[in-house]
């Protein structure tokens, strides 16, 4: 059964359309993040999944149950990107008062209280006023309020936002425990390299429209490019195997062989073999998640790097035409 | 538990206001300004001597005025004014003294005109002549419940004196009746002031001090400190983290609006509940209207925080809703004033075209469909003076004397009636205003602000 389900999920503000028609699905146990350029609708798709914003077409469903529906919530943990506590609390008086609305009881939160805060490396400021946290500690006070309750599914806006590199490698460490206690985890951020190292899958979201998704593995493999070395001291049959109608480049000690629409390796790997060439090195080249973000974001709209501009809805009659 | 959370966290962002230690401070020190007021009852002779002064002045000035009494020289006093008996209450007690009336002249041989000088003479014999005992035992009388007066023998010629001699004590018949000298921190300042009775300072106290600039005060501090609450709460960034939680988001709004109002009430019964303690311990009058004042002032601050808390959740913003709120607290003071100079107050007396005319009864409309603010604060003001007004029992009298039980009942009709007229004369001065009417609609009005306000935080998107 699908954690988080989507069917052509459409949000307007007014005239702008925030989100066109987006369908998701995200199972339990997963790593999901969402990719997407600054007002692409990322925060916009996670608060209506929160129902903290209303959906205007289309259905969305959370562990099985509409979005908006109250007894949900409690199965469900969040942490908002810009987030602002309430600086009069203390960390622990703070998940406290969050955890008396998501009806933990007294004796629980007493427990899970220092637990939780030293998960997240700030039991000995528990009792220190949030206004004195510096902006990595109420980041990872804000990750702290969102698992406090043990939700099964966890919305991270940007969760490393503000976090230096040894506590970015703590909460990752914090997503993949989570993962193996069978939390599903939907993440909202810009670090592709942070997405890449923890993600099963991604989605990536484009002037409020899904443009592509799929599992990591897939979505960044290279298809047609391939990367071969040959022992010591032999050369490389470069333009014998451009006659076969593949681009060749050297790189280094390397040599990238590009196969063209149709083409297969087999036929170069052949010839190498008839060559009595050894091979010490072939392997099919992957690009980076932001290589892929980048092209894909490109290739939907080439030259594009801002919000998404309004668009009105169209009227009934021009629907008709 | 959700409720109590929110009422927590209501607490804990109270206490982190300054402004709320000022504002429990300055509670503080009102309490202990009216708790630490005695009130010692007057002696008589100073009651006597105080207004004796004034008629002394009174009157010089009034022979200053005129060229034909300037060389008089008038003055009343007293001389060896001694109680009878050790009656504790002055009041109560019978006195014996001498009043002594100095009717001289000055520098009369300095005045060439002789007509001058027979007139201001003729003057002077005149009022010789209007000294008689049975005068002053008559004018006493007012003060002392029986009196005997005789003419004593004087040494000058310029000065005649009388013996009175009082019995039955004074005419008032109780302490809240008799005058009183207040004074501040348990009898440290005394605050000279021998014209009012303890039922006229502790009418003033509670229908200025605390009825009127304590209320508006206390208002004006709650309106500045909890408009910030619903603007913080709906901040962006910390919206979202309780709209996430299990609560509707009605309830949540309730909640949070009950939180500041409890802050307001729990303020309001500290600081009532310490003026009646005070109050109460120090006159021994226990004015059960400054307790029912808690619950008025908490309603008319919740009209109030309802407009403050629509307009937060609108704009988000703590100065707007404090704007917005003293925008209305004084819109509804003003159509108060009007309404009762304008309307109210002309409807037994003028004539038919005025109370017809279609901007009498226009405005007369208005008044009744908004929120009755200033009528509220009047009823409030009505009821303390009604309690104050009503008699205080009476000392019994001895059983066996039938003459002092019959006083005592005429005593206790007359009182009665002064009491029926002065509810009368209340009832006129506060015109029609009643306390139905005034809650209903005030309640509507908060449902109606209260409402709005759950309707556009339970659709908006955050």
């Amino acid at each position: 059964m699908s954690v988080i389900r989507t069917e052509k999920l459409t949000k307007h503000y007014g005239r702008i359309e925030a989100l066109r028609g987006v369908s998701l699905s995200v199972e339990r146990g997963q790593i999901f993040g969402l990719l997407g350029q600054n007002g692409a609708g990322k925060t916009t798709l996670v608060k209506i999944l929160l129902g903290i914003t209303g959906l205007t077409e289309g259905t969305a469903q959370l562990l099985g149950e509409p979005v908006g529906a109250t007894r949900v919530r409690r199965r469900v943990g969040y942490l908002p990107e810009d987030h602002r506590f309430p600086d009069y609390h203390t960390g622990a008086s703070l998940l406290d008062f969050y955890g008396a609305l998501l009806e933990v009881p007294r004796v629980e939160r007493r427990k899970r209280i220092p637990e939780v805060l030293e998960l997240v490396g700030l039991k000995g400021r528990m009792h220190y006023k949030i206004r004195t946290y510096s902006k990595g500690m109420k980041q990872r006070l804000g990750i702290a309020q969102a698992i406090f309750h043990n939700p099964e599914l966890i919305f991270f806006d940007e969760p490393t936002d503000g976090v230096d590199p040894v506590g970015r490698r703590h909460i990752r460490d914090m997503m993949q425990t989570l993962k193996r206690e069978d939390k599903t985890i939907f993440i909202n951020s810009h670090l592709l390299g942070e997405v890449e190292l923890i993600c099963d899958r991604v989605a990536i979201l484009q002037q409020g429209e899904m443009i592509r998704e799929g599992n990591i593995a897939a979505l960044t493999r290279q298809r047609g490019l391939f990367v071969i070395g040959l022992a010591e001291g032999q050369a490389f049959p470069q333009e014998e195997v451009a006659r076969h109608g593949y681009t060749v480049t050297r790189n280094g000690d390397l040599w990238e062989v590009a196969l063209s629409d149709g083409q297969s390796i087999d036929p170069v790997l052949d010839l190498l073999r008839s060559r009595g060439l050894n091979l010490r090195h072939l392997i099919e080249k992957r690009q980076s998640l932001e290589d892929m973000f980048v092209a894909t974001v490109e290739a939907a709209e080439p030259g594009v790097d801002r919000v998404s501009r309004p668009r009105r809805p169209l009227t009934p009659r021009e629907h008709r035409t | 538990m959700k409720f109590l959370a929110i009422l927590r966290d209501s607490l804990r962002e109270t206490l982190d206001v300054k402004l709320f230690y000022v504002m429990v401070g300055l509670s503080l020190l009102v309490v202990l300004l009216v708790g630490s007021t005695t009130y010692r009852p007057l002696p008589v002779q100073k009651r006597i001597d105080f207004i004796n002064n004034l008629i002394n002045q009174s009157i010089f000035f009034q022979m200053q005025a005129n060229p034909e009494t300037q060389q008089l020289d008038f003055r009343l006093t007293t001389e060896d004014f001694q109680q009878l008996g050790d009656r504790p209450e002055p009041w109560l007690a019978d006195y014996h003294f001498f009043y002594v009336f100095t009717v001289g002249t000055r520098g009369q041989e300095d005045v060439a005109d002789d007509k001058k000088r027979a007139a201001t003479d003729s003057i002077k014999k005149q009022i010789e002549r209007m000294l008689k005992p049975e005068q002053l035992e008559k004018d006493l009388k007012q003060f002392f419940t029986d009196v005997k007066v005789r003419e004593a023998p004087s040494d000058n010629p310029d000065v005649i004196r009388f013996e009175v001699t009082t019995s039955k004590g004074t005419t008032a018949k109780s302490r809240q009746e008799w005058f009183h000298e207040p004074r501040l921190f348990f009898g440290l300042v005394p605050m000279p002031l021998p014209l009012f009775s303890l039922n006229d300072i502790i009418e003033f106290i509670g229908d200025w001090v605390v009825g009127t600039g304590g209320a508006a005060f206390t208002l004006l501090i709650s309106i500045i400190m909890t408009a910030s609450f619903l603007p913080n709460m709906l901040a962006k960034g910390s919206v979202d983290m309780l709209l996430v939680k299990p609560i509707h988001r009605t309830t949540l709004f309730i909640y949070k609006f009950l939180g500041g109002l409890l802050f307001m009430f729990l303020n309001t019964v500290l600081i009532m509940v310490g003026i009646w303690l005070g109050m109460g311990i120090q006159s021994g009058m226990w004015i059960n209207a400054f307790l029912v004042c808690i619950f008025v002032f908490t309603f008319e601050f919740t009209m109030f925080y309802s407009v403050s808390a629509l307009v937060a959740v609108f704009t988000r913003s703590a100065i707007v809703a404090i704007l917005a709120a003293m925008m209305a607290w004084g819109a509804l003071i003003l159509l108060g004033w009007t309404h009762w100079g304008f309307i109210e107050n002309q409807r037994k007396t003028a004539p038919a075209e005025y109370t017809s005319h279609w901007a009498y009864v226009g405005y007369d409309v208005v008044h009744t469909v908004m929120p009755r603010y200033k009528d509220l604060d009047w009823l409030t003001s009505k009821m303390i003076k009604e309690e104050l007004l009503k008699p205080a029992p009476q000392q019994a009298p001895d059983p066996n004397d039938r003459a002092a039980a019959e006083a005592a009942r005429q005593r206790q009709k007359r009182l009665d009636e002064l009491y029926e007229s002065q509810l009368k004369k209340l009832d006129k001065d506060y015109g029609s205003y009643d306390w139905k009417s005034s809650l209903a609609v005030s309640s509507l009005f908060i449902v109606l602000m209260i409402g709005l306000a759950c309707w556009r935080f339970a659709t908006r998107d955050y």
